[in-house]
């Protein structure tokens, strides 16, 4: 019983601490260094760059203190954008996979155009968006509905469709109907492929969103970091592109762990 | 009839028996995949063009209410005229975009690959960098571009430069993945062959991790495509991009060059992604959407 | 798995796939990725020595009969004539001129003395060595409909601004009115980025739009709106008008390449005269770069009479076009100080050392 006791402590959530610290310290020691570089104009040296070019983290720090205002106010802006653009693509996306499952001709006719929407560059539509929305905010989540819906159809219908034969065979004996089906094999096999979507989305819901804005927006960070990229204040809009990565990363990051909590049985996750 | 894909052959819990394969020759499945979507296409073009006749009822061509209808939603028979009309225009820019997201492209490949490798090789590596190759993604290409072209000064360098970035992290992310997704049982008999780990490699992970590659490339094929874009939106001369800013210099109401822009733009991400699609076909023809019905 | 046989076809297939991208890249006829940051020290530094001079100018816009000049210039072969290769880039709605010039992609820069004496504020060492438009023509335009009279009006409604240097005569009216003169945070009104189109000011997004009145304004009357269904804000009228177009470059390069840049002021200076004396010469010049796509013949023929109007302003001789007239660079200076576009007042931002040689060359 002592080993089945350890094979628990691995498996379950309670690492000990020495290997939380395994998993959080490397890349805490690669941006104490990354930063150090930084600051010390080392990297500036290696590309041959002037400080106004990539001003120093010192500077980024003051400069978002200056205008903590601005920043926090289009940070708003822009994540309200990125998350319902990327709920209503996903909500969308995964509505009409089921769809497909369900009725194939809706399939055959509708899955080839939905994947390669996937392949048009969506940033070619920004400026039409902008003539029917307008320039506030339904203009940035109408163009990220359009990112994030098409993967999730993909990766959506492939979840649906990629079923263990022999739980299928199973669910044949049981006599499941569709809805059971679905509830009880589709939707958990599917898990692990809509969390893929998901976890593509957040990148592309959030770029998506600050590179709309780059265009002609009425706000958001997007705007910010263009405006003063051009204004030549570069402290400032790198301000705005750290926490433009900062808030991708944690939508990613929530993402990963949502997964971890709903989809545990991964094959990718036990290696 | 509902088909699940399964991974070793074709059952539907809902209603067996099995479907046998389709005894239809090659053209006529063809067809039989082409004409759906074929079909909804011509009828979103007929829809189309019906609002968009029907936006102009009754307005004079030249007024001011006639442009403001055509600077919203222009007939497709005007956009398309003006796709033929402009088609060196256009060419000459899809030209040089594809061509530089497409060497980015390759290079971006390389690079994924090649960190992928390194990462499933070292816990300590993938820990330390992982969080890093997720964040560079989520900087904005966009505000990076200016900087690039301060220290990049050519503009075909940064265009690859860009593109190649947009496309390594795909490629990482899921070929890691891949090489990690390795059938357990695969690994016991590489074990009792007592082979060694570049063995283990090329024999077992990198065939697993290879639908996984190609499953990125086809994310990454618009991503790169996107990142020659967004380059050129920052100060390019030349490309798709740069013609997207030029276009909305037209009059007001001529919109329909601008519209046929866009279709094109969309044919272009589609064409990249169907020759990346056509590759996948050949190198892992093994998956099983590939398998006759 | 995957046999010895199945490897050696995948490995083929990538490296053909290499090989052909590399043919791409080769066939292309942009340069190929060997180009470095040193590449245009190195070419500019191999000229030196008496062969071709290579320069690059960085327009501050799309290819239009804005720039006229350079383009008859280097169609007339004036440039090749004074040993030089100047490559003409054209701008957008993101290039930003005095980045270009500062970091080097390009030599020269055409921008606005506003845009230019905010830089050197900032410390930028930059200077203006050629002024080509004499007069200014930037307008803030709204519909009657819109009841926007004054500059007052414009509080709390959505006003598009072309940013990237062309923000400082808007910033020095809304600081004379009293209002926040900052384009970024949206606190008397909704500051837009404008770009190329006026379709977003006629259908009504923006309340108030910039507009030149060799370009947009055309646009907005060529569309069918009359002169009287506009309100117009002139910022001559506002006393804030600051000098636009000229030509600048880093200060070191003033010194280090004068006799190049000289001889560029001049050869540009004879574009000029000659754009403006044949004005249909000049608007082919232009339709030869501009996309055919973008813009009529037309527009860009309307476009070349208003410029010349700002060119050559009435007391401005032939010989002195693109020399920099003193006192008006002052008031330019004055009001840009007075309205708080710089900190603190203007020094040694211009200089007629490059004209006054270029001039010399001509007179040869």
């Amino acid at each position: 019983m002592a080993q089945a006791k350890s094979f628990e402590g691995l498996t379950t959530k309670k690492y000990p601490p020495w290997r939380r610290l395994q998993t959080v310290l490397p890349p805490l020691l690669v941006s104490v260094i990354l930063v150090g570089l930084w600051q010390f104009q080392i990297i500036h040296a290696l590309l041959n760059i002037k400080t106004f070019q990539l001003p120093l983290p010192s500077q980024i720090i003051e400069a978002a203190g200056r205008r903590s205002r601005d920043l926090w106010i289009g940070m708003n802006y822009t994540l309200l954008e990125a998350v319902l653009g990327l709920a209503i693509g996903s909500l969308c996306g995964f509505g009409m996979a089921l769809l497909f499952v369900w009725f194939d001709f809706a399939r055959r006719g509708f899955m080839p155009i939905a994947v390669t929407t996937n392949a048009i560059p969506i940033i070619a539509f920004v400026p039409i968006m902008s003539r029917w929305f307008g320039f506030d905010q339904p203009t940035r989540i109408a163009v990220v509905t359009m990112m994030t819906f098409a993967p999730m159809v993909v990766s959506a219908y492939k979840g649906l469709t990629s079923l263990d034969d022999n739980s299928a065979d199973l669910m044949h004996t049981y006599a499941a109907n569709r809805v059971q089906v679905l509830l009880k094999l589709r939707l958990p096999s599917s898990l692990p492929y809509i969390f893929n979507a998901l976890k593509v989305g957040t990148t592309a819901s959030m770029i998506g969103a600050v590179v709309a804005e780059f265009f002609n927006s009425a706000g958001g960070i997007g705007k910010l970091i263009s405006n003063n990229i051009q204004s030549g204040d570069f402290a400032l809009a790198w301000c705005g592109v750290i926490i433009v990565t900062l808030m991708g990363l944690t939508l990613y990051l929530l993402v990963g762990l949502a997964e971890r909590l709903l989809v545990p049985w991964q094959r990718a996750f036990r290696n | 009839m509902n088909t699940l894909k399964a991974t070793q052959s074709n059952i539907q819990p809902e209603n067996l028996p099995l479907v046998a394969p389709s005894q239809a020759g090659g053209w006529q499945r063809g067809w039989q995949k082409i004409w759906p979507p074929l079909m909804i296409i011509g009828l979103l073009l007929i829809v189309w063009q019906v609002v968009a006749s029907w936006l102009v009822n009754g307005l004079e061509e030249g007024t001011f209410q006639y442009r403001q209808q055509q600077s919203l939603l222009p007939a497709p028979v005007k956009v398309f005229a003006a796709l033929f009309n402009n088609l060196d225009v256009f060419l000459e820019a899809g030209r040089a975009t594809l061509v530089n997201a497409f060497i980015g492209f390759v290079l971006g490949t390389l690079v994924g690959f090649g960190l992928a490798l390194l990462m499933s090789q070292s816990r300590w590596v993938e820990r330390s960098f992982y969080v890093y190759i997720v964040a560079s993604q989520m900087i904005p290409v966009i505000a990076l571009a200016p900087i690039l072209y301060g220290i990049i000064k050519e503009e075909t360098p940064l265009k690859i430069t860009v593109s190649a970035y947009l496309t390594f992290f795909p490629v990482t992310v899921n070929v890691l993945k891949g090489l990690r997704s390795v059938d357990p049982t695969s690994l016991e008999l590489m074990h009792t062959y007592a082979a060694r780990p570049w063995q283990i490699y090329t024999k077992v992970r990198i065939p697993t991790a290879l639908p996984f590659l190609f499953n990125s490339l086809k994310i990454a094929s618009t991503g790169s495509l996107i990142g020659a874009i967004v380059s050129e939106l920052m100060g390019g001369n030349e490309g798709l991009g740069v013609l997207i800013l030029k276009l909305q210099y037209n009059a007001y109401g001529v919109s329909d060059k601008l519209w046929a822009l866009i279709i094109e733009v969309a044919l272009v991400g589609m064409l990249f992604f169907l020759v990346v699609s056509l590759l996948e076909r050949l190198v892992v023809p093994w998956q099983p959407e590939y398998r006759k019905k | 798995m995957i046999t010895g046989r199945k490897y050696r076809a995948v490995a083929l297939a990538i490296l053909t796939m290499l090989v052909a991208v590399l043919l791409a890249a080769c066939g292309d006829s942009t340069t190929a990725p060997a180009a470095t940051t040193g590449a245009v020290k190195a070419t500019t530094a191999a000229a030196a020595s008496g062969s071709t001079t290579k320069l690059k100018l960085q327009l501050k816009w799309l290819h239009q009969a804005q720039f006229a000049g350079y383009y008859v210039a280097a169609d007339k072969g004036y440039y090749k004539d004074m040993g030089l290769d100047v490559e003409i880039l054209p701008g957008g709605p993101d290039v930003v001129p005095s980045q270009k010039v500062l970091t080097g992609a390009a030599d020269i820069g055409v921008d606005w003395v506003g845009s230019l004496l905010a830089n050197r504020d900032k410390g930028q060492p930059l200077v203006d060595v050629a002024q080509f438009y004499q007069s200014s023509g930037m307008l803030l335009i709204a519909k009657k409909s819109s009841g926007i009279k004054s500059v007052a009006d414009l509080k709390g409604r959505k006003v598009g601004v072309w940013t990237g240097g062309n923000e400082f005569e808007f910033r020095a009216v809304l600081d004379k009115y009293k209002l926040d003169n900052s384009i970024d945070n949206n606190k008397d009104m909704t500051v837009i980025k404008q770009g190329f189109e006026m379709d977003s000011f006629l259908n009504g997004q923006l309340d108030a739009a910039s507009a030149m009145t060799y370009n947009e304004y055309q646009v907005v009357l060529e569309a069918g709106i009359k002169p009287e269904d506009l309100n117009v804000i002139n910022y001559n009228t506002e006393g804030v008008a600051m000098l636009e177009d000229h030509l600048f470059v880093t200060e070191d390069n003033a010194k280090a390449k004068k006799e190049a840049l000289s001889k560029f002021l001049a050869a540009s200076q004879k574009g000029w005269q000659d754009a403006l004396k044949d004005q249909a010469f000049a608007v082919d010049a232009v339709m030869k770069r501009a996309d055919k796509a973008t813009t009529s013949r037309e527009h860009q023929v309307r476009m070349m009479a208003e410029v010349a109007k700002l060119v050559q302003p009435d007391g401005v001789s032939t010989e002195k076009i693109g020399v920099i007239d003193e006192a008006k660079f002052k008031t330019t200076a004055d009001i840009a100080l007075r309205f708080n576009v710089i900190t603190k007042p203007a020094q040694g931002a211009y200089t007629n050392d490059l004209m006054n040689a270029a001039l010399a060359m001509v007179k040869k």
